[in-house]
């Protein structure tokens, strides 16, 4: 199957500055693919590179096989939405709507409009210029105008980074929605919103791609290097105890909740030996295990190993 | 759009063409571009006349014909003005807002673009500085010279002076796709239409042949004179020249 995006080694320079390098990454139809940086790292410019508003200095990108150009012979099926959108004041948003509905003639125009402005919550607002929206608004016609011509490929700038919470919430639905019927290609640096939504996720960092997986592989392949142990009817004395076993290199006491003592073990071998010692450690001393697992990293952290791991390269 | 239009580089043209009439009929700046050249052809096409009343008697040698005063009210100059300062925002202030960027992430080749702000910008500015103007003045020299002047003689010089605002649209869309200033822009341009008075007196065939001198070229054909081919031919390599050299700029522009 075609890949809704393809680019290889993109790479973009501003003289001496180089935004993006070599930038290499496919985009399965059909999914919402998180696109995660720091500032600065190009999402943005790899954003409008696929959008033909920037030219890549080397490199080439398609969209759903169509080559990416200036020219924009593939912007048929894309919808674009920039990180600050910005439209003709003097419309309003259903004028908006339907002129960029005008530039996708295959739609059936009045219904598709109607049916955007109620899915992004701005139907009671349809005919007030633009010029009178809030940026949250401004937000959701952003949205909508870049479902306005039933794209394939929607390619989102930092979509929910100026929304409040419930803002946030609704375009975040709202892309999950999307997943199966069209390809969501969103940046963000927002790390909740992309465990939350993307089925995949690319990261970036000073301009290089870093990682890119599904979000299920990518969570995966970084856990923590200790096992949370919870244990019920422990005391003073089980710390040293757990640190006294041949399979456990340290033990780092948490804290007690009630009758639950919690301990973060590591392993001095392996993580089974480790897990297999405790539970016999507790039998031995008459104890109940509640937790005895390896702890697994928010994306968050795993976005921070990611860097820290390539900057240190 | 049709199939021969993209394949022209045309893509998106109708949409965007009509939006750029839309926002021409929202813009304060045309009633301007009306205001001021009617006023002013209006005030010209009755020199005579007021002279005539200051003075409580005609000038000596004073023309009362209605043709010469239409064609004498200096349209050539209102029009010229106005093209400069009408269009000098025409791409500066979509790059400023931000709206280039959004329409250009539309199916609309760059072309199309460039292609329907000038067509359009030269068809309002034709409108409404210089046909409904020359009406105006045409209506108002019958009534006060006493008989309607030769029309088709306005219509030669209202036909001609179109090439004032093509030239000046194309010209200032061309500095755009490389200027980010209008101030800056309006400059050149006036510094432009100086050229001939600054230099013609020295070196005529430099005012001979520059684009701007197709308003002389309007007044001497409305007057019955021959068209001057080497003007109207090099205005037109001019015009194709700005027309190409903005479409290979802008085509290339990061935006």
């Amino acid at each position: 199957m075609t890949p809704a995006i393809e680019a290889e080694g993109l790479t973009k320079r501003y003289g001496d500055v180089a935004a993006l390098t070599d930038v290499t990454l496919n985009v399965p139809p059909g999914s919402v693919f998180g696109f995660l940086g720091p500032n600065g790292a190009g999402k943005t410019t790899a954003l409008k590179i696929l959008a033909g508003l920037s030219r890549a200095t080397s490199g080439k990108a398609a969209v759903g096989g169509v080559p990416v150009s200036l020219q924009g012979a593939h912007r048929a099926r894309v919808g674009y939405l920039a990180q600050e959108p910005r439209f003709y004041g003097w419309m309003s948003g259903r004028q908006t709507l339907a002129y960029v509905a005008s530039f996708f003639p295959q739609v059936a125009r009045r219904r598709a409009i109607d049916e955007l402005l109620e899915l992004v919550g701005l139907a009671d607002a349809a005919d007030r210029a633009t010029k009178t929206y809030s940026g949250g608004m401004r937000q959701r016609l952003g949205i909508a105008q870049a479902l306005a011509g039933d794209p394939a490929v929607v390619l989102l700038d930092e979509p929910a980074a100026a929304l409040d919470p419930i803002g946030r919430r609704d375009v975040l639905n709202l892309m999950q929605k999307l997943r199966g019927e069209t390809t969501v290609f969103y940046s963000t640096h927002i790390l909740d919103d992309v465990q939350r939504v993307s089925d995949h996720v690319a990261i970036l960092d000073h301009g290089r791609l870093v990682a890119s997986a599904p979000t299920a592989t990518l969570m995966g392949e970084f856990r923590a290097a200790t096992i949370r142990v919870v244990l019920l009817g422990a005391a003073d004395a089980t710390e040293s105890g757990l640190g006294a076993l041949p399979a456990v290199a340290g033990v780092a006491a948490l804290g007690r909740e009630g009758d639950e003592w919690r301990y973060d073990v590591t392993p001095s071998n392996g993580i089974p030996d480790a897990q297999a010692a405790v539970m016999r450690f507790a039998a031995d001393a008459g104890l109940t295990v509640v937790t005895n697992r390896q702890e697994s990293l928010n994306l968050e952290e795993v976005f921070l190993r990611i860097v820290k791991k390539e900057r240190a390269a | 759009m049709t199939a021969s239009a993209t394949n022209l580089g045309l893509q998106g043209f109708g949409p965007f063409m009509r939006k750029e009439l839309a926002e021409w009929w929202q813009r304060r700046a045309i009633l301007a571009v009306f205001g001021a050249v009617t006023v002013l052809g209006v005030i010209g096409t009755l020199a005579t006349r007021i002279d005539e009343w200051l003075s409580s008697l005609a000038p000596a040698g004073a023309q009362l014909d209605p043709t010469t005063n239409v064609l004498g009210a200096q349209f050539d100059q209102w029009i010229l003005f106005v093209a400069i300062f009408a269009s000098i925002g025409l791409l500066i202030q979509e790059r400023g807002t931000g709206t280039l960027a959004w329409t250009l992430s539309k199916p609309i080749s760059r072309n199309s673009l460039l292609l329907a702000k000038w067509l359009v910008a030269v068809a309002m500015l034709t409108l409404f500085g210089l046909v409904v103007p020359l009406s105006v003045s045409v209506v108002v020299a019958t009534v006060f010279y006493g008989g309607m002047p030769d029309l088709a003689r306005v219509a030669t010089l209202g036909g001609v002076l179109i090439a004032v605002p093509a030239f000046y649209v194309a010209f200032n869309l061309a500095l755009s796709t490389r200027l980010n200033s209008q101030a800056g822009v309006a400059a050149i341009g006036v510094g432009v239409a100086m050229v001939p008075l600054l230099f013609g007196g020295f070196l005529p065939a430099l005012a001979e042949l520059w684009p701007t001198s197709m308003s002389s070229v309007a007044l001497a054909m409305a007057s019955g004179e021959a068209p001057h081919l080497p003007t109207i031919l090099s205005w037109a390599v001019v015009l194709v020249g700005l027309g190409s050299g903005a479409l290979v700029i802008f085509r290339r522009e990061d935006l």
